[in-house]
C-alpha cells in the first residue's frame, strides 16, 4: 500500500493533515514528533536512512564510516549539494551544525559518548566524530526518527542570522523549500528546484510542484477534510478514526502494525519518578495493579492494538516476557491504603495529563476511573501536545498520558531511558543498572547480546514502573487514491527505506496521479 | 457630542478589558519564560524573563505592555518565534467574514420568515417556521456543523469540506463565499430562530397598531405597508439582540472554526490559551474586545438613524 504504480507524474501538490502544530523548525532546539519528523524530511536532509531490512545506509551523506572499535566516526558529506539558501553543504557546513548539536542543552543530551574536543573537520566534505565509548548503532541516530534530529543538516547562514530565524525561516538541502508557515493553519512549502536527487528514470525529485502542512487537531475534522478531499493524507494513532478508514472504500490506508525493526509506539501513563507523591514506589505499583489493561485495550483501543508488557511489545525482535504487574484490584488497594496510613490519613491526589482530543479525554476518563477505585484522587488535566512535550522537560507533572518509543534502534531510546540524558529522562527514573544495559546495547556489536540487554532493560522497567503500559499503538496513514508512492522511499542507491512508522512518511517521491 | 461620549465610555471600556485581560492571562498557570526556553534551563529563563518584562511589579508590566500596544508592537508568539501581528493579519478576515456573513445568511432568512409569520400569524406556515426556528434554537453549533460536514460536504460534496483554502474576498469573491458558506450557516442557523421569533412577535404587535390600520383604510398594498411602515418600528428588539449576540457569535466563531479547520481568531486563541502562549491571548482578546465595540457603537448609531424618538430625546 502507497507504493506508485506506472510512471510518475510530475507536478501538482499534496497537503497533508497532520496531528499537531510545531513548535519550531531549529533542530537543535525544536521537539521533532510525528510531525516535525515530516516537516523536517521535507525540508531538511537527514545524513542516513534506514532500509526496509533495518540497515542504515548513507542519505545527505556520502558515507558514514567507524573505525574497528566504533569509537571515531567519519562523515562525509555529498559533493555540490546546496542549502536553499544558495551555501555549500561541506565539511564546514557539517561540522557547524554538529557543534550546534552538541552545545545545545536539548540534542547535547543524547551526545554524552562524544569526546569533548574529538569533532574535527578531515577533509573539505568530512567530519571525525571521537566517542569516550564504542558508540556501535550511532548511524541509527543519523537518520532522523524521533529522538534523532541530530540528522537533520541546516543551513549555517542562517543559524548565524539568530535561532529564531532559522526556527521559523528553516533553510535546509531538502526536496522542498520553505515558504510561508502560519502556525495552526499551514506549513508551505515549494519544490526545490536545484534538488540533489533523481529518481530511477532520471526525473528530478521531488515530482510535485509543493506541499503542504494542515495541522488539524481534531481528528474527525481532519478526517472530513480527507473525506472531502480538502487535503490529500492524513495521520493518526486514534483507534476509532482508524476503523472508520478502514470502512472507506474510497480511501487507502496503512497501519505500521507489522513493523519488524526496532519497536513501535506504546501507549502508556508516564510517570514523573521525582514528584513528591510517585518517588514512593508503592504508589506506582499502586498505579499498575489498578490499570485494567485488557479493558482499556478493548474499550478506548478497540480492540486493534492490544496490551503490552514494556516497550517492545510483539512483533518487535526485542519482545520478551517481563514481571510487569498485571491487573490486581485487591493489591493497587492495598498498597494505596499502606501509603495513606503512612501519610496521614489522607488519600493520594495525582493530576493526570493528556492531550486535548476526544479520545484522550474518553482515555483520561477511563483511566480516572480505575485509578479511583484503587483509592487514588485524581485530575484531570487536557493541553496540546506541544505543552505536553514542554511539562514533560519541566518535569512538573505527576502522571502523563503519554506515546513513544517506536524506532529503529532501542538505542535511540538511550536518551529517554538513561540517567544521562537530563530532563529528556522525561519519567526521571534514574537507575544504574538500566544505563548499565543502555550501554551494553550501544557498545556491544554482538546482537544475541544487545538483544538480551535491552529485554534486561524491560524487564527490570517492570520493576521500577516509570510506565504504566496499556497498548502497543498503531499507527495509520491515509489518503486519496490519486495520492501515489507515499510509502515506498527509496535510497539514493536505490535501496527500499522502511515502511511508514509512527504515521511519519517520505514527502520526496510522493506523486499525484493526474 | 453625543458621539464624542460614547467613544470615550468606548474607550474606558476598552482600558478596562485591556487591564482585566492582563490581570487574568498574568495569572493562568504556566510561565512564558520556561515555554520558550523548554529544557534550556534556569540562564536562558532569566534572560528570557528580563526580556519579556516579567520580572517587574504588575502595573509596570502592564502600562510597558500598554504602551508596546499603542506602539503597534504586539510581539512574538511563544513557539515558534513569529510576529503576533502577522498571525493575526492572517487571522482576523476569516473570523470577521465568518460573522458577517452569517448575520447577512440571519437576516435574509429570518426577515421575510418573519414577515410573512407575522400577516399570516397561526397559519400553517407560521406553524412550520416557529416548530423549525425552535428545533433550530435547540441545536448546538457544534452539532449542527459536522452535521453540516457530513451531509453537504462527504456525502453530496456540494460545498468544500474542513481544512479548505479560503481565498481572500478581494482576490476571489466567488469562492471565498463558496468556502465560507457552510461554516457561515453552521453561524447563522442559531441567528436565524433567534431573529425570526423577536421580529415575528414583534410586527405582530406592530401590524396591530392605529397607524397601520389607518395605512390599510387609505388602501396602501400589504407590501407597502410590511415594507414602509412595519418593518422599521418592529426591529428595535431585534438589533439590540443582535448587539449582544456578538460575543455569543464570538465564541461561536470559535467552535465553527474548529469543525471546519480554519485559520481565524478563535482557533488562534485556542490554541494560545492551550499553549500558555499569553502574549497571543492578550493581543486576540484585546481584538475582539475592540470589534465588539465598535460594533455596539455601530448599533447605538443605528439606532439614531431608526428611531427619530431616540434622536429628539438626546437633544432635549
Amino acid at each position: 500500500m502507497g507504493v506508485g504504480k506506472g510512471k510518475p507524474v510530475m507536478g501538482g501538490s499534496v497537503t497533508f493533515g497532520t496531528e499537531a502544530e510545531e513548535s519550531g523548525m531549529d533542530p537543535t532546539n525544536a521537539h521533532f514528533d510525528s510531525t516535525g519528523v515530516m516537516y523536517a524530511r521535507a525540508v531538511y536532509d537527514p545524513l542516513a536512512i534506514v532500509l526496509q531490512d533495518g540497515t542504515v545506509v548513507p542519505y545527505l551523506a556520502e558515507s558514514i564510516t567507524p573505525n574497528s572499535s566504533y569509537t571515531l566516526w567519519t562523515i562525509t558529506v555529498r559533493p555540490n549539494i546546496v542549502f536553499h539558501d544558495g551555501t555549500l553543504c561541506d565539511g564546514a557546513a557539517l561540522k557547524y551544525c554538529m557543534e550546534a548539536f552538541y552545545s545545545s542543552l536539548l540534542t547535547g543530551n543524547s551526545l554524552t559518548y562524544w569526546k569533548k574536543g574529538g569533532l574535527k573537520q578531515v577533509g573539505p566534505r568530512s567530519i571525525t566524530v571521537e566517542m569516550e565509548h564504542p558508540w556501535v548503532p550511532f548511524a541509527a541516530w543519523l537518520a532522523g526518527y524521533i529522538g534523532g534530529q541530530i540528522a537533520y543538516i541546516f543551513s549555517p547562514t542562517q543559524m548565524r542570522k539568530g535561532e529564531a530565524v532559522l526556527n521559523s525561516h528553516p533553510v535546509g538541502t531538502g526536496p522542498f523549500v520553505y515558504q510561508d508557515w502560519v502556525p495552526g493553519s499551514h506549513f508551505s512549502l515549494t519544490r526545490n528546484p536545484h534538488y540533489w536527487r533523481k529518481d530511477t528514470y532520471g526525473n528530478q525529485l521531488p515530482y510535485l510542484d509543493s506541499w503542504t502542512f494542515k495541522p488539524i487537531v481534531d481528528v474527525s475534522t481532519r478526517l472530513a477534510a480527507l473525506q472531502s478531499q480538502e487535503i490529500d493524507l492524513m495521520h493518526t494513532d486514534d483507534d476509532p478514526t482508524i476503523l472508520e478508514v478502514d470502512a472507506d472504500s474510497s480511501l487507502v490506508s496503512l497501519r505500521d502494525d507489522e513493523l519488524l525493526v526496532g519497536e513501535p509506539d506504546c501507549d502508556f501513563g508516564m510517570i514523573n519518578c521525582q514528584s513528591p507523591l510517585m518517588k514512593d514506589i508503592r504508589l506506582r505499583q499502586a498505579a499498575a495493579y489498578a490499570f485494567n489493561q485488557a479493558e482499556y485495550c478493548k474499550l478506548i483501543g478497540k480492540n486493534i492494538v492490544y496490551p503490552t508488557n514494556g516497550p517492545f511489545p510483539h512483533p518487535s525482535p526485542y519482545a520478551s516476557a517481563t514481571p510487569y504487574p498485571g491487573y490486581d484490584l485487591a493489591k493497587a488497594k492495598a498498597l494505596v491504603n499502606s501509603w495513606t496510613h503512612s501519610n496521614g490519613g489522607k488519600a493520594p491526589s495525582i493530576t493526570y495529563t493528556t492531550t486535548n482530543s476526544t479520545t484522550a479525554a474518553t482515555s483520561a476518563a477511563f483511566v480516572q476511573q480505575l485509578y479511583q477505585a484503587a483509592g487514588f484522587q485524581v485530575q484531570i488535566k487536557q493541553v496540546q501536545q506541544a505543552e505536553l512535550i514542554n511539562d514533560a522537560l519541566l518535569g512538573g507533572y505527576d502522571v502523563f498520558s503519554w506515546r513513544q518509543f517506536a524506532n529503529i534502534d532501542p538505542d535511540l531510546n538511550y536518551v529517554f531511558w538513561t540517567s544521562a540524558a537530563g530532563p529528556i529522562n522525561f519519567a526521571r527514573n534514574y537507575d544504574p543498572y538500566i544505563d548499565a544495559q543502555m550501554n551494553i546495547g550501544r557498545q556491544s556489536t554482538d546482537t544475541p547480546t544487545r538483544v538480551q540487554a535491552y529485554q534486561n532493560v524491560a524487564k527490570q522497567m517492570a520493576k521500577d514502573l516509570p510506565y504504566i503500559w496499556a497498548c502497543r499503538d498503531v499507527w495509520c496513514v491515509a489518503g486519496s487514491k490519486q495520492v501515489q508512492n507515499w510509502n515506498n522511499p527509496t535510497s539514493p542507491t536505490g535501496g527500499r527505506g522502511l515502511s511508514m512508522l509512527s504515521g511519519i512518511i517520505w514527502p520526496t517521491e510522493v506523486w499525484k496521479s493526474a | 457630542m453625543v458621539a464624542l461620549r460614547r467613544v470615550g465610555e468606548g474607550l474606558v471600556t476598552l482600558f478596562l478589558v485591556a487591564l482585566v485581560t492582563y490581570f487574568f492571562t498574568s495569572k493562568m498557570p504556566g510561565n512564558e519564560a520556561a515555554v520558550i526556553c523548554g529544557p534550556s534551563g534556569p540562564a536562558c529563563i532569566r534572560h528570557e524573563t528580563a526580556l519579556l518584562y516579567l520580572n517587574h511589579p504588575f502595573f509596570a508590566r502592564f502600562f510597558h505592555w500598554l504602551g508596546e500596544l499603542f506602539q503597534g508592537h504586539l510581539g512574538l508568539t511563544l513557539a515558534p518565534p513569529i510576529p503576533i501581528s502577522t498571525v493575526l493579519l492572517a487571522a482576523y478576515p476569516i473570523t470577521l467574514e465568518l460573522i458577517i456573513y452569517s448575520q447577512v445568511i440571519a437576516i435574509v432568512v429570518a426577515i421575510p420568515a418573519a414577515m410573512y409569520g407575522a400577516l399570516r400569524a397561526n397559519r400553517m406556515f407560521d406553524k412550520v417556521s416557529t416548530a423549525a426556528s425552535f428545533a433550530t434554537l435547540s441545536l448546538p453549533n457544534f452539532i449542527v456543523g459536522p452535521l453540516l460536514v457530513l451531509i453537504f460536504a462527504v456525502k453530496l460534496a456540494w460545498f468544500p469540506g474542513p481544512a479548505s483554502n479560503v481565498p481572500s474576498l478581494w482576490s476571489d469573491p466567488g469562492q471565498n463565499l463558496y468556502v465560507m458558506f457552510l461554516p457561515s450557516l453552521t453561524l447563522a442557523v442559531g441567528s436565524i430562530a433567534v431573529y425570526q421569533r423577536l421580529l415575528r412577535a414583534d410586527m405582530i404587535a406592530t401590524l396591530e397598531e392605529d397607524y397601520i390600520l389607518m395605512a390599510r383604510a387609505k388602501g396602501l398594498s400589504t407590501a407597502r405597508i410590511l415594507f414602509r411602515h412595519a418593518l422599521r418600528p418592529s426591529t428595535f428588539s431585534t438589533m439590540t439582540v443582535g448587539g449582544v449576540q456578538i460575543g455569543g457569535l464570538i465564541a461561536g466563531a470559535i467552535i465553527a472554526e474548529t469543525v471546519f479547520s480554519l485559520h481565524g481568531l478563535g482557533s488562534v486563541l485556542t490554541a494560545a490559551v492551550a499553549a500558555k502562549d499569553l502574549p497571543t491571548v492578550q493581543a486576540v482578546t484585546i481584538i475582539v474586545a475592540v470589534f465588539y465595540i465598535l460594533c455596539n457603537l455601530l448599533i447605538d448609531f443605528l439606532y439614531t438613524l431608526i428611531d427619530p424618538r431616540g434622536r429628539r430625546g438626546r437633544r432635549a
